[in-house]
């Protein structure tokens, strides 16, 4: 009798800890809605809408988990977010428009691409000050950082360049033509490579990091739809660098790209206007932000299967988890 | 005397964002799927369709996701016609207009649409 307690108690403790490390939460921005929705990943449904200010689209986490940073656009500045309160607790200063953002790998720095001015400001995130100013091209956009923090880099969706940053000196050190409307970068794990979204281009450019050279563009093709509709925007990489998600945008697909050979498995049929993505910490799941049927979906990784639609706010973007 | 001042930077904070966004002036967004090279606006209900609007942009034309300030429009409820790059026409019916906010036309809003 006292094993069968003792077995019982062992099977609670591990259902516990279980329980735990499945517990996070996602910020979702919704861009029409002025709000912030926030999702309960273990019950998998909304549990609380924050009103922040106009238009949230990035967003992302602190390094400790204690805040969210969201870039309000139309009211040119960052607001941070307690996770704890959901409260906006102060702003922080950027450029006009600020689109999306990179928080340095140290978690000390925010670069931020403000899309009416064509510069990156460098936020140092503890002070509040502005560190610095680096000009680039028009409507800059999509912000990568390496993960050894020393290099940055920035999409302009009209000039259609990725300009590579020193972090150090705050220079831009080289400038690679994409195709038309990037907008989103992300290093790969081991920081060898730079993915690059071209929403009008209809492309995905894979970089060498260290030479500046596209190694490999990735287009997409769905029987029925559009070529013009295959619009890539947001991209989540998996953290052994073996799988890629693309969102398509208003294909309201997320193709599945094998990192090796770019070749794409599968195209995952998710809600309308696809926009950005988040990976949870223990990348079990891909969530997707669907502008147009106000929803969050969930891909499960491992299956590849589109597991749960979540109702979220008006037009969301952006995705952040702890 | 804390939760007083939390109350005062946030009035301060829901002022400051409204002086910002007036600032920016009254503004379409495109939230089609294409790019529009002609949006006429006229009351609801009637057929006084006014001037294409996106003349107003710099290069006539206004991306999907793109947002277009424009001038001359009052605060009303309006119908619209649009035109876009891929040869479509499509109307839009009460789409309500702020004076120094932003209006939108999304996908889902577009009837009658010929190619």
């Amino acid at each position: 009798m006292r094993s069968l307690w003792i077995m019982t108690g062992a099977a609670t403790a591990l259902a516990l800890l279980s329980h735990n490390a499945w517990a996070y939460t996602a910020y979702v921005s919704n861009e029409k809605g002025n709000t912030v929705s926030v999702i309960d990943l273990d019950k998998m449904e909304v549990t609380a809408t924050v009103p922040v200010g106009e238009r949230p689209r990035g967003i992302t986490m602190s390094k400790d988990g204690k805040h969210v940073y969201i870039c309000t656009s139309d009211a040119d500045h960052i607001e941070v977010l307690d996770t704890d309160t959901l409260k906006v607790l102060h702003t922080l200063p950027s450029g006009p428009d600020p689109e999306l953002f990179v928080l340095s790998p140290d978690g000390k720095t925010l670069y931020v691409a403000n899309e009416d001015n064509n510069m990156v400001t460098v936020l140092d995130v503890e002070g509040g000050d502005v560190a610095g100013e680096i000009a680039v091209g028009t409507e800059p956009e999509g912000m990568g950082v390496s993960p050894d923090g020393k290099w940055l880099v920035n999409t302009s969706e009209t000039t259609s360049m990725a300009h590579f940053i020193d972090t150090a000196t705050l220079e831009v050190k080289d400038n690679v033509l994409v195709d038309t409307r990037p907008r989103f970068a992300a290093f790969t794990p081991d920081g060898s490579k730079v993915w690059v979204s071209s929403e009008v281009g209809g492309t995905v450019a894979v970089i060498d990091a260290a030479t500046r050279k596209i190694l490999h563009k990735i287009e997409f093709e769905v029987q029925g739809i559009r070529k013009e509709t295959l619009q890539p925007v947001g991209i989540s990489l998996t953290p052994d660098a073996k799988t890629a998600f693309i969102a398509l945008g208003p294909a309201n697909r997320v193709a599945v790209v094998d990192m090796e050979s770019f070749a794409v498995k599968d195209y995952l049929l998710v809600g309308q206007r696809v926009w950005q993505l988040a990976m949870t910490p223990d990348a079990k799941y891909v969530l997707s932000a669907n502008g147009e049927s106000n929803d969050v979906s969930v891909i499960d990784v491992a299956s590849l299967k589109v597991i749960k639609s979540i109702p979220v706010g008006e037009l969301p973007w952006g995705i952040a988890i702890k | 005397m804390m939760r007083v001042a939390i109350s005062v930077f946030a009035v301060m904070l829901v002022a400051a964002a409204g002086t910002a966004t007036a600032a920016k002036g009254t503004r379409f967004w495109n939230l089609t799927h294409a790019e529009i090279d002609s949006l006429q606006l006229a009351p609801a209900g009637s057929a006084a369709f006014g001037e294409n609007l996106c003349l107003q942009d710099d290069d006539k034309s206004v991306e999907a996701d793109e947002r277009l300030q424009v001038t001359g429009i009052k605060s009303g409820t309006y119908d619209a016609k649009i035109h876009d790059v891929t040869g479509r026409s499509c109307a839009a019916k009460n789409i309500t207009v702020e004076e120094g906010k932003v209006f939108s036309i999304s996908e889902k809003e577009l009837i009658d649409c010929k190619q």
